[in-house]
């Protein structure tokens, strides 16, 4: 008797496995098609960083904290600057930390790849600019209906 | 959580009445946190008290830290106990000492089997030879690796 | 300097031998490039198809980390410390920040440590899903390789919101942590929470309760008490062995001894046991998620701390989510450490590898291996 239970227990076992996963043919997807749509992130998110000129001192201690050693001080006629190389880059963001100064700051920037290794080595002038504004506007959001996934930003 | 040290005072208290002449130092760091070093010779003899008498019978690992400007190494296992429930967050360092040009000692993998593995990247990483490990050879270090033990204080990489 | 003692010659496998019972056995290399070991290699040898002797051979992916810290000052050593299991990050960092603190006798301030006890959480959902993940994948059930990795984006989407990194990050620091609570985390945490207990449940009624995976799982891989409690195993593969010895109860520390939470043990040590301890954990983290975003207290969350280490030691550990990872810090004055010996819960249990293999069958190994939740690139640091 008690092979008859174990198989007929173990069938119905399969099955709610198999209902589980049909549910779930029509969820939401949780994935972007990455280029196309965009993830939007929030302010804070420590992405590539921005640096005030007009406050940095060239004291170097940005260069001192560095953990993998990517900031270089470069000089820019009387006054010296911080020269970030992103393919060292951690994203652990102890300058913007240390900055007696709040000389740098974070971006929402992220997507910062470049195709050749030089173009990686960001010069001060560079990182004053302020981020290219995109096309970010999905976020992932968790409603109690319809589950997680990533739907577009509300229009505020 | 009492700051008292009274259950680590008992415990060096019993090392020390039974092995009276090989117990060399005791330190309490900290409480739950206790160091006790013994003479290489008879680290087995007291580990094997620690283990069947006091309870500790649970390896954590093994450090080893090289004093070079004392020319000695430094071979620190840390235990603790499941056994009794009211030590499991007592750390107990069991330290021996070799001297740094001829760095051997016996193994305590007959005693705990859990240090093997530690045991191996001590002998790696510093070149400390333990007597009686099953298999003594390279853990993490790459088959072709001939250089010397890269832990040692003396070894400098060209990055420093 | 004395010329350092040459090690003995590596033994070479032979591809053939004969076993005691006069039978043939055959040598087989499971990884380094095999999508199931991960990276690390597992020399296992078999008698017809029952695995009769298993060696580990790690160290396809050692760094040398206690060396770089040696190098560096105490600030620029986090985010290496946290390289070796970047699923698992903050517990990591956390025993690293405690033992410098214990040196240093810096006390963290309360809202630092609820925060800390809040991202070690996040962090432990984040790694058990991690490993569920490739559990299912191992197992041949692609669902369940897809479902925990989606659901991981509700965790490091909530990490990223306090931290600004999604998982490298850098969090904890010697007197406390780096950002407070940003506004709107509380609704969103417990709102996420209560929707992963609903998905756990899901989990349970495809994969755990499924009778692929139990008669796959059950009876695999027995790690016995004696044997979990003698090699020194931690965490989740020592509580599947049942001994219910977790550091957050035994020895609490950051804000745990304020939380109510369960440690969940089962007996049997098999492999089923031991993916039932990660499930129970993830459970217990969401309730201690929801009582954290609760109770926290107002406050500073950070005290000044100094960037030298003091003459003095300290054996700083936490419970990470693979088990017990401690740091044995020796400090001389300077801003650098003389000696940080780092100990991990993956290099602790690659002791049960071989133990839990033995007897198997070469079919059941994937379950048996990876219900230990070993993470070579943790062990080899």
């Amino acid at each position: 008797m008690a092979p008859v239970i174990g198989k007929a227990k173990a069938a119905v076992d399969i099955s709610i496995a198999y209902l589980t996963g049909i549910r779930h043919l029509f969820h939401r997807p949780y994935t972007l098609r990455f280029p196309q749509q965009r993830y939007a992130v929030e302010k804070g998110y420590r992405g590539r960083h921005l640096l005030h000129l007009d406050r940095c001192t060239g004291c170097g201690i940005c260069a001192w904290i560095c953990p993998e050693k990517c900031i270089t001080i470069v000089p820019r006629g009387q006054r010296w600057y911080p020269q970030y190389f992103y393919g060292r880059c951690c994203f652990c963001h102890f300058c913007t930390d240390y900055c007696p100064e709040f000389a740098l700051e974070e971006t929402v920037e992220y997507d910062i790849a470049e195709y050749t290794r030089d173009r990686l080595v960001w010069s001060p002038e560079r990182l004053s600019k302020p981020p290219v504004k995109k096309d970010d506007k999905y976020v992932f959001s968790v409603d109690t209906i319809g589950g997680a996934s990533q739907v577009p930003q509300k229009e505020e | 959580m009492s700051l008292s040290h009274e259950r680590e005072d008992g415990l060096i208290q019993k090392l020390k009445e039974n092995f009276p002449s090989d117990i060399k130092e005791t330190n309490v760091i900290r409480r739950a946190r206790l160091e006790v070093t013994v003479a290489p010779e008879r680290i087995k003899d007291v580990a094997i008290f620690l283990r069947d008498k006091l309870g500790f019978d649970h390896p954590n690992g093994v450090s080893a830290v090289d004093y070079n400007r004392e020319n000695r190494f430094e071979i620190v296992y840390h235990i603790s106990s499941i056994r009794i429930k009211e030590m499991r967050d007592l750390v107990l360092d069991l330290k021996e000492s070799v001297p740094r040009n001829a760095p051997k000692v016996g193994s305590l993998v007959s005693v705990w089997s859990g240090v093997e593995n530690y045991e191996r990247e001590s002998f790696e990483m510093f070149g400390i030879i333990f007597d009686g490990h099953p298999r003594l050879e390279k853990l993490f270090l790459t088959d072709n690796w001939d250089g010397p033990p890269p832990l040692r204080k003396d070894i400098r990489f060209p990055t420093d | 300097m004395s010329a350092p003692p040459k090690p003995p010659p590596l033994t070479t496998v032979e591809s053939t031998e004969t076993s005691d019972s006069g039978a043939q056995t055959l040598t087989l290399s499971v990884g380094p490039q095999h999508s199931g070991s991960g990276h690390m290699r597992l020399i296992v040898e078999v008698d017809g198809d029952i695995i009769v002797n298993v060696a580990p051979d790690p160290g396809y992916v050692h760094r040398g980390i206690e060396k770089i810290i040696e190098l560096r000052n105490i600030i620029k050593s986090i985010p290496v410390i946290e390289r070796p299991s970047i699923i698992d990050a903050s517990n990591l960092n956390h025993a690293w920040v405690r033992s410098i603190e214990e040196i240093q006798g810096v006390e963290v301030p309360r809202r630092g440590q609820y925060l800390r006890t809040l991202l070690n959480e996040m962090n432990r959902i984040m790694s058990h899903l991690y490993w569920l993940s490739i559990y299912g994948v191992f197992l041949g059930h692609t669902t369940m390789f897809m479902w925990p990795l989606g659901d991981r984006e509700l965790f490091i989407d909530l990490a990223e919101k306090l931290t600004g990194a999604r998982i490298t990050y850098s969090y904890l620091v010697p007197g406390g942590v780096r950002r407070d609570l940003p506004p709107g985390f509380a609704e969103e945490a417990v709102k996420r929470t209560e929707y992963f207990e609903k998905r756990l449940k899901e989990y349970d009624r495809i994969f755990f309760n499924n009778p692929l995976f139990t008669s796959r799982a059950k009876g695999i891989g027995v790690l016995s008490r004696e044997k979990a409690i003698e090699l020194g195993c931690t965490g989740p593969t020592l509580r599947g062995s049942g001994v219910d010895a977790d550091l957050r109860k035994d020895e609490p520390y950051a804000a745990y001894p304020e939380l109510d939470f369960e440690i969940s043990t089962r007996p049997d040590g098999d492999s089923f046991s031991r993916a039932m301890v990660h499930m129970d954990e993830m459970r217990e983290s969401c309730k201690m998620i929801r009582q954290i975003v609760k109770k926290i207290p107002s406050g500073p969350i950070r005290r000044k701390a100094p960037i030298v280490l003091p003459r003095g030691v300290a054996y700083g550990r936490v419970e990470s989510a693979r088990g017990e990872c401690s740091f044995y810090l020796i400090g001389e004055g300077g801003d650098k450490p003389y000696r940080a010996r780092y100990i991990t819960g993956s290099y602790r249990n690659m002791a049960a590898i071989p133990a839990v293999l033995l007897g198997n069958r070469l079919a059941d190994m994937p379950t048996a291996w990876w219900s230990i939740d070993y993470w070579p690139v943790e062990a080899d640091r």
